[in-house]
């Protein structure tokens, strides 16, 4: 993990050097940060029966695409392919009714959330 | 005892009608992006509406004339085109709006995209436009729109902070997201001042023959109305602000603002919202609908009333099917209905000076209101809020554009 938060912020010193190129940065980071909040506030609710099924479906698509769209003209830091990779577990985990496996991909999410602050920290946004 | 149980009727209509999608929208966006700092416009929003729906109702119980036909005879025809133009064109989109909020609704509780239930929506409201009588359309759904207390009885569950609540009914500017900021703003301003609305209270008290006995009914149901219903809307913020904006969520789509009763209520959270998107959005859809048709019809003077059978009004009731089909057409080609909501919220404080401004005059008018015209507070809070909201706005929007 550490690996990959000093590559990704590597990536974004080179990355930076134009301010539109920093725009684009920070609406994803941004983007990024509110929709994997969305999807740890859904995973749990999801878990503990507060949402149905095709809502937690749907809207997981929606934070797929969401942050797909977010990551276009863009190449996107390693951390946020790991957040959508994490993204994608989530949603079979739910497809596969299997709370089990959905604690552990909401507890790597809450981590790669945490490292997403302090790269937003590192880049002067405040998420 | 009958006025007093017309001033309760009408507060209990005012307050269960208040919230619309774009009320829900903006308070939602507002809560969860900027915290309780925002609640300050809801404020003059609502202070404003106060006194524009005041002013509705007097001038259609001392003159008998609608806003629309006061306008279209002290000022002409050639004149009343531009606000008519405008305030059509604004309706449409808000319409498009309020026809995607009740699809959202019942994509979130049957799993069916929003896009499928449009044309069956718009089909639902013309139905009860053209069966129903204005009773039906103003008690009735309105009526139905109480659940949105929901948001109010949330509050007091999530227990917020109330010299944090105080302090964001004082106006602050932030010194990050300044242009999203001023943005949400105009929005939520846009969305408590809708033209329809006092269009459409100016029609319905013609429509239920309003006389000069009826005024201090009309200042109560205005006053205390507007104000609970405003109650509601800060609900809406202030839990945003509460359960969403602690996890970083900024809300950018229906379903993230979906999870907002969750937290209060479970399940059943998850339920009352989708009820009060729905329930709120119908009834707004059917006010804005019949108040397209109700201007067109009195610009250019052909029969109108949701009291008469469609065959006494044909062309008014061919204004409003046509309209709620064409508008239904948005959510058809799957615009995506948060920002066409936040978007048309904007547009219609740009146009606000178009269609208050000749209000204004007409209040000040003895001709039309002899000697009910406006005392000095009615015009300073109409004028000050609706020169903000336009200046504002022709700032934010392209601002807001720009940035994406």
């Amino acid at each position: 993990m550490k690996k990959i938060l000093l590559t990704s912020l590597l990536w974004m010193l080179v990355a930076c050097n134009e301010s539109s190129s920093h725009d684009k940065l920070i609406k994803l980071l941004t983007t990024t940060h509110s929709w994997t909040a969305t999807t740890q506030m859904l995973g749990e609710a999801w878990a503990q029966g507060t949402v149905p099924d095709h809502y937690a479906q749907e809207t997981l698509k929606k934070s797929q695409a969401e942050i797909a769209k977010a990551t276009q003209d863009l190449t996107p830091p390693p951390l946020v392919s790991e957040l959508q990779q994490t993204l994608q577990e989530i949603t079979t985990n739910i497809e596969q009714q299997n709370k089990t496996a959905l604690a552990s991909s909401l507890h790597q999410l809450s981590i790669e959330q945490q490292q997403l602050e302090t790269l937003a920290q590192a880049e002067g946004v405040h998420l | 005892m009958s006025k007093i149980l017309e001033v309760a009727l009408g507060i209990l209509t005012s307050i269960g009608g208040f919230l619309d999608v774009g009320a829900i929208a903006t308070a939602a966006e507002a809560g969860s992006s900027f915290k309780f700092q925002l609640l300050w416009v809801i404020l003059l929003g609502t202070i404003c509406v106060i006194f524009l729906v005041e002013m509705s109702g007097r001038l259609a119980a001392v003159s008998k004339h609608t806003l629309a036909d006061a306008v279209r005879e002290r000022f002409g025809f050639n004149f009343y085109i531009l606000p008519l133009l405008a305030e059509v064109i604004v309706d449409f989109l808000v319409l498009g709006a309020e026809i995607g909020g009740v699809c959202i609704a019942l994509q979130l509780v049957t799993g069916i995209s929003f896009q499928w239930w449009a044309i069956p929506v718009s089909f639902a409201i013309w139905l009860m436009l053209w069966k129903g009588n204005f009773s039906l359309i103003e008690n009735g759904v309105s009526f139905l729109g109480l659940v949105t207390l929901a948001f109010v009885v949330a509050t007091f569950k999530l227990r917020p902070s109330l010299p944090a609540v105080a302090q964001g009914l004082l106006p602050t500017i932030p010194h990050q997201d300044t242009t999203h900021y001023l943005f949400i703003a105009v929005s939520i301003l846009g969305a408590l001042i809708s033209p329809y609305l006092f269009y459409f209270y100016s029609s319905g008290a013609v429509e239920d023959k309003w006389d000069k006995d009826i005024l201090g009914v009309n200042r109560a149901v205005a006053g205390l109305g507007m104000g609970f219903g405003s109650i509601v809307s800060m609900a809406v913020l202030i839990v945003a602000a509460l359960v969403l904006n602690p996890k970083g969520i900024q809300v950018d789509s229906y379903e993230q603002a979906a999870l907002m009763l969750t937290q209060p209520f479970g399940y059943w959270g998850f339920i009352l919202f989708a009820a009060s998107l729905g329930i709120a959005c119908f009834g707004a859809c059917l006010e804005i609908t019949l108040d397209t048709a109700y201007i067109v019809a009195q610009a250019f003077g052909w029969n109108w009333g949701e009291n008469l059978h469609p065959q006494e009004a044909a062309r008014f009731s061919f204004v409003y099917t046509i309209f709620v089909f064409l508008a239904a057409l948005l959510m058809v080609f799957g615009i995506d209905p948060l920002q066409l909501t936040l978007f048309s919220m904007a547009l219609t404080a740009v146009i606000l000076p178009i269609t208050i401004i000749p209000f204004l005059v007409l209040m000040n008018d003895p001709k039309y209101v002899g000697e009910y015209k406006n005392g000095w507070m009615s015009n300073s809070v109409v004028i000050f809020t609706i020169a903000l909201a336009f200046i504002i706005a022709i700032f934010a929007i392209p601002l807001e554009i720009i940035g994406g």
